[in-house]
């Protein structure tokens, strides 16, 4: 949905945007009439263009060329000086005939579609050029050396066009008059003296190279002296250092830096803070380590600095009350520490102010506020700030979005916010609020789009209060009493974990709530008793329902099919019983379903298969029974199987291996027509979680639940053996098929299946050898095959051996590390070999004959002289002792190998 | 734009309605540790770095009170260096880094991982010294840092580590004798071989670290 949006919005920016250029520059020339040559030759561009939305259909012969869309003749001399055909969405061929455009003096051919071809040479030959736009307009190649000639030209943009590649940069050198240089994603790797050749350029004012794959700041020879330069973009690159000095020689004229996401390193040197012109100061995110110096107080300018998300310490400087000038400061996702100076409370000109996940401690109070009259977004969560204000203060701001989560602002509710009356955004959760919400609160909010008072100790009943925003999540307080009235407004509702209670039908019945028009509704974790209701049909615009960890008992109502919007159906932890009803058929949308942990009985119903739009089957923990039913294997975008802890009998069906989501990496960009794990409404996202059971251990997913893998049938009654199909889950993270009956050997090629974290398999009536291939797991962190009957040694492997003996265990006829018990030469089916390279080892025993030999003689040559040492000769030998052994072994099994093949 | 489009983000990250857990050092640890390492091929993918408590992240496991006891990163194509940071997972038993690109230093700090059962680094391009902190790790049982590039002299130190079951410094760039004490008088001689070592060590006769 969203990105259809932005593309109908980009589609008409676009639109607006060509028929405004081409418009204005139409009147522009209105008193002139065209030149000839100049017409013919605009003429035969055009026969060479693509031009798809016909936006150059002005140009006919029958016109004077000068009147025609995006030409723009001289006033006086009537010749053609000007063509500014950006977002016209030409594509094509670019005539030579432009050469007879002689006073061409001006050319912009950005955001079109060339389609990657190489920008035309002889654009080089345009000597009049001051003005040359190619970006966004799909060239690639090699940027030819011939716009070197251009020694007029100002203004050159080649940015943004992904695939465009320069060899070196002395071409640029004869362009003397530059002053605006945009190559932003042109592959600069290749030109190490970047920088000296920029800086050359007397005139050059603005120069932006961000994702140039650049990997050096340092200058390769000399220093850097750049006389004018304004604005430096050099984002996205890779230099991977620390941040250079030089910038010092721009103090006289640099106005904008931007270093974000560059890869530097070190701490921020005291040089940038020479730059006293600087008005914006971008170096997010970076690996930046050490304090902000309190020469940041320097920077007098100063509007826009961002520092967010590199790993900064110390304190926020006492200097920065010296930035009048402040409109939006980000401080956020750092190791700050210590407390925010009051000198805060000066910037009256500061409009967003980001210091969120640090460690800053202290009170934060009026003063702190004193000045910000302008402040519009404030965010300070997950720090250890205690917000701790008056309870009559009237802040000088009017906010419009708050995020103080996880800080101090309890007990008491904050009474200042009845004052805020722009207010869209609100998050206080885990602020230790604990008293009751004022009788004001409630009908303030109805203008706050979105709040978030979770994980407080709210007490409060909303039987009879009106709501109106439009997410509204209470989780985790101690709200009671009977649903809030709610308006059509409202999308999402999480009042989970507090204390509604009594039958859950007079709870979801109401009539004053039948026209709701809630999507999330999660009433997990309360007191909600009794039977499923039968009122369905008003909640059918619901996509997540959440009745998990109540007391719910009876059966699952056939008038619960009515949901058919539900992506999201949960039911975990309740008393119900009976059957999955029929109804849940016309479910179609259901992308998790999550019923474990109740008394359902009867069958995996097979009709499930049509539910293709399933990520997760929980259904552990209940009475069913039955087969497993193949049609399960129509599932292609499970990745969550958790059929745990039930009777089920039968064998595992071969047919796994059709569950592609297990099978194939994930696409980049999601797929799914809806994403059933979570629901977006702005910032705010209501996330589903899952208890989970990936290596012998309970763990609750939540945002990383789409990644989860998992495979979990155990504790049933399956028999037969494991599916060798089942290898072919290159993507299955987690296996458990424990507690069966499961007979014959372990597939082969299991260490195909890379990802594996987790492989249990332990307490079935398995045998045979553990399977080579299990070294290959590199991943692997939880094993277990105790208590069946494998035989022989076990493989060698870092992480094989890494486990304990527990993992192994039960199998008496198991040897080798980590049992205590040795392998006989009978037990010695495996080959000793290196670690990890179980099956690779295919040198010849010559080799190491050769090997031995050789190494006798160098040993015995240095071994001889020194041979008085005691503990010399005792290492000597047992060394020598060793290597004879282990030639001896490898000797032995070589032979038969060769034998053998 | 991008400042925008970031803010967004993490906008997004932190306003869910998942309950904050408390900060937890071990995974403000492994979050910076993320942020030090290339990694072409996303196995890092689902180290969330609002979800402070890491114990569902993959590759990482914890034991039953949420401590991280497991990394197992080995052969997943990541690149860059370690950090001190590393030092805050007190409770780890197993560092399995093995065949990465993995470059830089060995920090000092994994000398503060008492309860380290195994460090496995090889096959990767550590460079500079063996750092002595090693030796604090009484647990340790595999030691594996061959196929790197480490200099200087095996420390000495080492050979207290009672422990010690498996040692492999080979194909290094290690100078001076060979320790001869302790476990050291149990490992094979391909443990050391392919570096500029000048054999086992000949106690009160030469400098261990002779040749370096």
């Amino acid at each position: 949905m969203g990105a259809s949006d932005a593309t109908h919005m980009l589609f008409l920016l676009w639109f607006f945007a060509a028929t405004f250029s081409l418009s204005f520059f139409k009147t522009m020339s209105n008193e002139v009439s065209c030149n000839e040559k100049d017409k013919q030759a605009l003429l035969s561009l055009k026969r060479g263009l693509i031009d798809p939305f016909n936006l150059l259909s002005s140009w006919s012969s029958q016109e004077d060329c000068c009147r025609w869309d995006g030409v723009h003749c001289d006033n006086k001399t009537s010749r053609v000086t000007e063509l500014h055909l950006a977002y016209t969405g030409i594509g094509g061929e670019i005539s030579r005939s432009l050469l007879e455009l002689e006073f061409l003096n001006y050319l912009d051919l950005s955001f079109n579609d060339f389609n990657r071809t190489p920008i035309p040479t002889f654009l080089g030959s345009m000597g009049n050029l001051t003005h040359l736009d190619l970006s966004d307009a799909n060239f690639s190649g090699l940027i030819p050396h011939q716009l070197g000639n251009l020694s007029s030209l100002c203004y050159l943009y080649l940015g943004s066009n992904f695939d465009l590649y320069a060899d070196n940069l002395y071409w640029m050198s004869g362009l003397f008059s530059i002053r605006y240089i945009d190559l932003s994603s042109v592959d600069l790797h290749k030109e190490a003296d970047w920088l000296q050749i920029m800086s050359k350029f007397s005139s050059l004012s603005e120069l932006y190279l961000s994702n140039c794959k650049l990997d050096s700041l340092n200058p390769s020879l000399g220093f850097v002296n750049f006389t004018s330069l304004q604005v430096l973009y050099l984002s996205g690159n890779h230099f991977n250092h620390e941040i250079p000095n030089w910038f010092s020689n721009l103090s006289t004229s640099l106005l904008k830096l931007y270093l974000d996401d560059s890869s530097l390193k070190g701490e921020i040197p005291p040089s940038i803070f020479n730059l006293e012109k600087l008005e914006y100061l971008s170096l997010y995110p970076n690996h930046l380590i050490g304090k902000i110096p309190e020469s940041l107080g320097q920077l007098k300018h100063l509007t826009y600095l961002d520092l967010s998300f590199n790993s900064l310490n110390g304190p926020i400087p006492l200097s920065v009350g010296n930035l009048s000038h402040m409109r939006t400061l980000s401080l956020n996702q750092n190791q700050l520490n210590g407390t925010i100076p009051k000198s805060l409370g000066l910037l009256s000109n500061l409009e967003e102010l980001y210091i969120q996940n640090n460690f800053l401690t202290g009170t934060i109070n009026e003063g702190h506020f004193k000045k910000l009259s302008k402040l519009k977004d404030l965010s300070m969560s997950q720090t250890q700030l205690f917000f701790n204000v008056n309870s009559n203060w009237v802040p000088p701001f009017q906010l419009e979005y708050v995020s103080m989560s996880s800080i101090k602002i309890g007990p008491n509710f904050p009474s200042w916010l009845q004052s805020q009356r722009s207010l869209g955004f609100l998050d206080m959760s885990t602020s230790g609020i604990s008293s009751k919400a004022p009788s004001w609160f409630w009908n303030w909010t109805s203008n706050v789009e979105a709040i978030d008072l979770s994980d407080n100790h709210i007490e409060g009943d909303l039987s009879n209060i009106f709501l109106n925003s439009t997410v509204i999540n209470l989780r985790s307080n101690h709200f009671k009493g009977r649903f809030p009235l709610l308006s059509e407004n409202v999308k999402v509702l999480n009042i989970a974990n507090n204390s509604y209670s009594g039958p859950i039908s007079t709870f979801l019945c109401q009539k004053v709530i039948r026209k709701n028009k809630l999507v999330v509704l999660d009433v997990s974790n309360n007191l909600l008793s009794g039977e499923l209701s039968h009122c369905w049909r008003y909640w059918k615009s619901l996509i997540h329902l959440n009745l998990g960890s109540n007391s719910l008992a009876g059966r699952i109502p056939y008038s619960m099919g009515a949901l058919v919007n539900l992506q999201s159906l949960r039911l975990q932890n309740n008393n119900i019983s009976g059957d999955i009803p029929s109804s849940f058929k016309n479910c179609s949308n259901f992308g998790l379903i999550d019923i474990g942990n109740n008394h359902l009985t009867g069958i995996i119903p097979p009709w499930i298969g049509e539910m293709t739009n399933l990520l997760v089957l929980r259904l552990r923990s209940n009475e069913f029974k039955g087969r497993i039913p193949p049609q399960i294997c129509q599932l292609s975008s499970l990745r969550v199987l958790d059929l745990a802890d039930n009777s089920l009998f039968g064998v595992i069906p071969n047919c796994l291996k059709n569950i592609s989501a297990m099978a194939l990496p994930e696409p980049n960009i999601q797929v799914f027509p809806f994403d059933p794990l979570k629901y977006m409404y702005g910032y705010v996202s209501y996330i589903e979680n899952l208890k989970l059971v990936p290596k012998g251990k309970e763990l609750e997913y939540a945002r990383n639940l789409e990644f989860v893998k998992i495979i979990d049938l155990s504790n049933n009654n399956l028999s037969g053996s494991i599916p060798t199909e089942i290898c072919v889950l290159f993507e299955l993270r987690f296996l458990n098929l424990s507690r069966n009956h499961l007979m014959g050997k372990i597939p082969e090629k299991i260490g195909s299946m890379k990802e594996l974290e987790s492989i249990d398999l332990s307490r079935n009536h398995l045998s045979g050898i553990i399977p080579p291939s299990v070294s290959n797991l590199t991943f692997l962190s939880y094993l277990d095959l105790s208590y069946n009957n494998f035989y022989g040694r076990i493989p060698s492997s870092t992480q094989l051996q890494s486990f304990d003996a527990l993992s192994y265990v039960g199998n008496p006829q198991l040897c080798g590390d980590p049992l205590p018990k040795n392998c006989t030469i009978e037990e010695e089916s495996l080959k000793r070999s290196p670690i990890g390279s179980a099956e690779d080892d295919s040198i010849n025993s010559s080799f190491y004959l050769g090997m031995g030999v050789g190494f006798a003689a160098g040993f015995w040559a240095i071994c001889g002289a020194l041979f008085f040492n005691r503990t010399w000769r005792h290492s000597c030998f047992r060394f020598s002792d060793d290597i004879r052994d282990w030639i001896y072994v490898n000797t032995v099994i070589k032979l038969n190998w060769l034998l053998k093949s | 734009m991008a400042p925008l489009s970031l803010l967004s983000v993490f906008v997004t990250f932190l306003l869910s309605f998942t309950p904050a857990l408390s900060t937890n050092s071990e995974g403000n640890a492994l979050h910076a540790l993320r942020r030090r390492l290339s990694d072409p091929t996303n196995v890092l993918q689902s180290w969330d770095p609002t979800l402070v408590n890491p114990c569902t992240w993959f590759h990482v496991t914890c034991d039953s009170n949420n401590h991280v006891i497991r990394l197992d990163l080995g052969n997943s194509n990541v690149s860059g260096a370690l950090g001190p940071e590393l030092g805050e997972l007190k409770h780890l038993q197993y560092l399995e880094l093995y065949r990465n690109e993995i470059g830089g230093k060995i920090p000092e700090e994994l000398g503060s991982l008492k309860n380290l059962v195994s460090m496995d680094l090889y096959e990767n391009k550590f460079e500079g010294e063996i750092p002595k902190s090693i030796a604090k790790l009484k647990s340790l049982r595999f030691l594996r840092l061959n196929n790197n590039k480490l200099a200087g002299s095996i420390p000495r130190e080492l050979t207290s580590l009672s422990n010690l079951k498996v040692f492999d410094v080979s194909n290094n760039n290690l100078c001076g004798t060979i320790p001869v004490d302790g476990p050291f008088a149990t490992f094979p001689m391909e443990s050391f071989e392919n570096n500029r070592l000048s054999g086992p060590e000949l106690q009160g006769l030469v400098p261990y670290d002779f040749g370096c």
